[in-house]
């Protein structure tokens, strides 16, 4: 994949998601590297994968099989994950935005972009 | 008085009046002013004694070997008694069968096993309890140590940690269960909730199983400790976790010390509504059922 086709991505998401977007990281889903995105450190696409292997892994302890997508509530915001099998985002977003935008509108374009950018 | 050591007798040292002690004869005490000379005394001179003479004898009879005594057999100085042969597991036999064995100890008994040989051996009334009532005890000695047990006159030190102590009501929270479970409606996959401590499954509607819990709650645990490090701010109320067959699961970590999981079907429940009307309703629920005491 090449650098130009990540930042082409990044801002296709950016204008999609507009205002309510505050940090943005795509990352490979095998070793968490951060490939592309703005406001957030290195340290974050790493840290958020684990995270989504370990859900992963109690999901399917429990009966379940994760989806492709988790979202935190943090202090001030909203972190949706999206883990694809080329490509993983994790976005920022402001604490106003619904969640019910966020799971049907946000998240499936999210999951477009990441595998339109991995093919 | 000298103080020496006497190995024969003595294994220490010991004081020991050295002039009270038998003497040798062939020793002479040297400290004695008889045996000790005065330079100005003269030596006294003493006279040879004469060497005896030995006459000779002439053998008359043959010297003959001294005859020997013959020695009589040993007597016993006391003279055996006839005693006849005693067994004892017979003596014990016939004691038995008579029946007039001791059932209770006599005096003579307790005072042979009391503490003293003379003095006689009172039996307390009741050892267990003291004479005087606690009023009595306490007006003599004080209060004694009781009030450092007491939990508000404690000092703990700096280091110590005071463990937490909660009351989780269960009725309440089975009765929040259902509130919940009416909220969402027939969209409600499962409902469980836990203590957020152990992991330990408090409360569940649905097919739940309490490996399920746990496994919630370590995730949980692991999100909420990961995003420190992933420069992120700290959680906040829930968590939604996207599941197959277009499941929700909704985590809620706002109670300090119960968790819980509500999953439903995304076909049959609106999120918005869900996560605006129920999920905040089981929160404040929660924080109800649990109290600090």
């Amino acid at each position: 994949m090449a650098p130009a086709a990540l930042d082409g991505t990044v801002e296709a998401l950016r204008q999609r998601v507009g205002d309510s977007l505050v940090a943005l990281d795509i990352w490979e889903s095998a070793s968490a590297l951060s490939l592309a995105g703005f406001g957030m450190t290195p340290a974050t696409g790493p840290m958020l994968h684990r995270v989504t292997e370990d859900l992963r892994e109690a999901a399917t302890l429990a009966g379940s099989l994760l989806d492709d997508y988790h979202v935190l509530t943090v202090t001030g915001g909203v972190v949706v994950v999206v883990t694809r099998p080329q490509l993983s985002g994790a976005l920022l977003l402001t604490a106003d935005a619904q969640l019910g935008w966020v799971l049907s509108d946000v998240i499936p374009a999210v999951r477009m972009a990441l595998d339109d950018a991995s093919a | 008085m000298a103080l020496f050591r006497d190995r024969r007798v003595f294994p220490r040292w010991s004081f020991i009046d050295s002039r009270t002690l038998a003497r040798p004869r062939h020793a002479r005490d040297e400290n004695s002013p008889e045996s000790v000379p005065t330079p100005d005394e003269p030596l006294a001179e003493v006279a040879p004694e004469p060497e005896p003479v030995v006459a000779a004898v002439p053998l008359s009879e043959p010297i003959t070997a001294p005859g020997i005594e013959e020695i009589a057999e040993p007597v016993p100085m006391r003279a055996a008694t006839e005693v006849a042969p005693v067994s004892w597991i017979e003596e014990r036999r016939a004691w038995f069968a008579a029946g007039d064995w001791p059932t209770e100890a006599s005096k003579d008994a307790v005072q042979l096993a009391g503490t003293h040989p003379d003095r006689p051996y009172i039996p307390p009334v009741h050892g267990g309890l003291p004479a005087d009532s606690p009023a009595e005890v306490r007006a003599r000695h004080g209060r004694g140590f009781a009030s450092l047990s007491r939990r508000h006159r404690r000092r703990r030190h700096g280091h110590e940690q005071v463990q937490r102590r909660t009351d989780i009501d269960l009725t309440a929270l089975e009765a929040a269960l259902d509130s919940a479970a009416s909220t969402v409606g027939d969209g409600l996959v499962d409902v469980v909730v836990w203590h957020a401590t152990t992991g330990l499954a408090l409360a569940s509607r649905g097919q739940v199983t309490p490996e399920h819990a746990s496994l919630w709650h370590g995730a949980t645990r692991e999100v909420r400790a990961t995003l420190p490090h992933a420069d992120l701010p700290d959680a906040a109320s829930y968590h939604l976790v996207g599941l197959a067959d277009r499941r929700l699961a909704v985590l809620l970590h706002t109670n300090r010390d119960l968790g819980a999981c509500i999953t439903v079907d995304l076909d049959l429940v609106v999120v918005d509504a869900l996560l605006t009307i129920a999920v905040p309703q089981l929160g404040d629920a929660l924080a109800a059922t649990s109290r600090e005491y």
